[in-house]
């Protein structure tokens, strides 16, 4: 069984070691940005296993490890020892390859299949002309908007924002509101990677569902950022065809990205 | 050099951008680091170079041309 040690270097060293293993073209299911360590590792511990022909990094969140693995090209998936808790790893992968291992040799070292989402885009030349009056959520409404988020998204890989996020968020205006007589049924997070306006999350109160309160929302969205973007993105779970058929009707196109995840449990 | 293996490539990779008219790839947020990891493993089998970890970097995959040159230069090397 392979041992885990704490990785006692910084976010710059343990970026430029990635660096090369990427120069190498070591299989990977790492993308982050180099600026990125520093954060992960404010929030964690990051553990690391090296083996013959890979390495492991396994970076500690409140409820799981996150699993970045570098291998040769010819190097399989060894088993991990087992942890305190869950293991996911999740691999952003291009449909037309798929992920690189497979997940059946994932299945080979304890993993199971967890979930797995898709990438949609719309141009915003082509989100409609159609105004819309858009309200947005306030910041006394966050502990609703919490507690929404909780009780609608998985809780591994869902990105949900921490307290201090989320306030910044309806501080700002990047939360919006969907109600009827003044009562809050749901709401669209949002954000901005450079020129593209990307859909965080939206969830509606399970009473409401199915009525268009999603659909209404996403129009809010599309009317509010059209202006100022080049495109809009969402990722959206592949057993969810509720949301699918609904990000259809509205014009989005899958891009080509998938990103299956798989879970170990003890 | 053969742009036209390289539009190919690009194109396979993600049909949903403008190869063309894009001049910020990456500083407009159209390719990810994703995508800037998958081109280098493509670009080192089609023109058989090695992209080092110091020539990853935004302003080599910016647009075509950016992608050319470096692929021109590391032939040279």
């Amino acid at each position: 069984m392979i041992e885990i040690t704490e990785n006692k270097t910084d976010g710059k060293a343990l970026a430029e070691e990635i660096a090369g293993y990427l120069s190498e073209k070591r299989r990977t299911n790492c993308f982050l940005r180099p600026e990125e360590w520093d954060g992960i590792m404010e929030r964690g511990k990051v553990f690391r296993t090296e083996f013959s022909g890979g390495l492991y990094l396994l970076a500690e969140k409140e409820r799981q490890f996150d699993l970045f693995y570098f291998l040769e090209q010819d190097a399989v998936p060894v088993s991990l020892p087992e942890l305190q808790k869950p293991v996911i790893l999740e691999q952003v992968s291009a449909e037309r390859t798929g992920a690189s291992p497979a997940p059946e040799e994932w299945k080979t070292v304890g993993f199971r299949r967890y979930l797995q989402r898709k990438r949609l885009f719309l141009a915003a030349k082509n989100a409609g002309k159609e105004s819309r009056e858009i309200t947005f959520c306030k910041e006394n409404e966050q502990e609703r908007i919490q507690t929404l988020l909780a009780e609608s998204f998985e809780p591994y890989t869902s990105e949900l924002p921490d307290a201090e996020t989320l306030a910044a968020d309806l501080r700002e205006k990047r939360v919006i509101a969907a109600r009827k007589d003044g009562s809050l049924l749901g709401f669209l997070r949002f954000g901005r990677e450079k020129k593209i306006s990307v859909l965080r999350q939206i969830a509606v109160l399970p009473a409401a569902r199915g009525g268009g309160i999603g659909d209404g929302l996403v129009r809010d969205w599309l009317a509010l950022e059209r202006e100022d973007v080049a495109k809009f993105q969402l990722w959206v779970r592949e057993d969810n065809p509720p949301a699918l058929r609904m990000y259809e009707k509205l014009g989005f196109l899958p891009d080509g990205r998938i990103a299956p995840v798989m879970i170990k449990e003890n | 050099m053969d742009t036209e293996a390289l539009m190919k490539i690009l194109a396979e990779l993600r049909p949903d951008v403008d190869f063309e008219e894009n001049k910020e790839l990456v500083d407009s947020g159209e390719l990810d680091s994703f995508d800037i990891v998958s081109l280098v493993g493509e670009l080192c089998d089609a023109y058989d170079i090695e992209i080092g970890a110091d020539d990853i970097v935004p302003e080599n995959f910016n647009s075509v041309e950016a992608i050319c040159a470096l692929i021109t230069r590391l032939q040279e090397d």
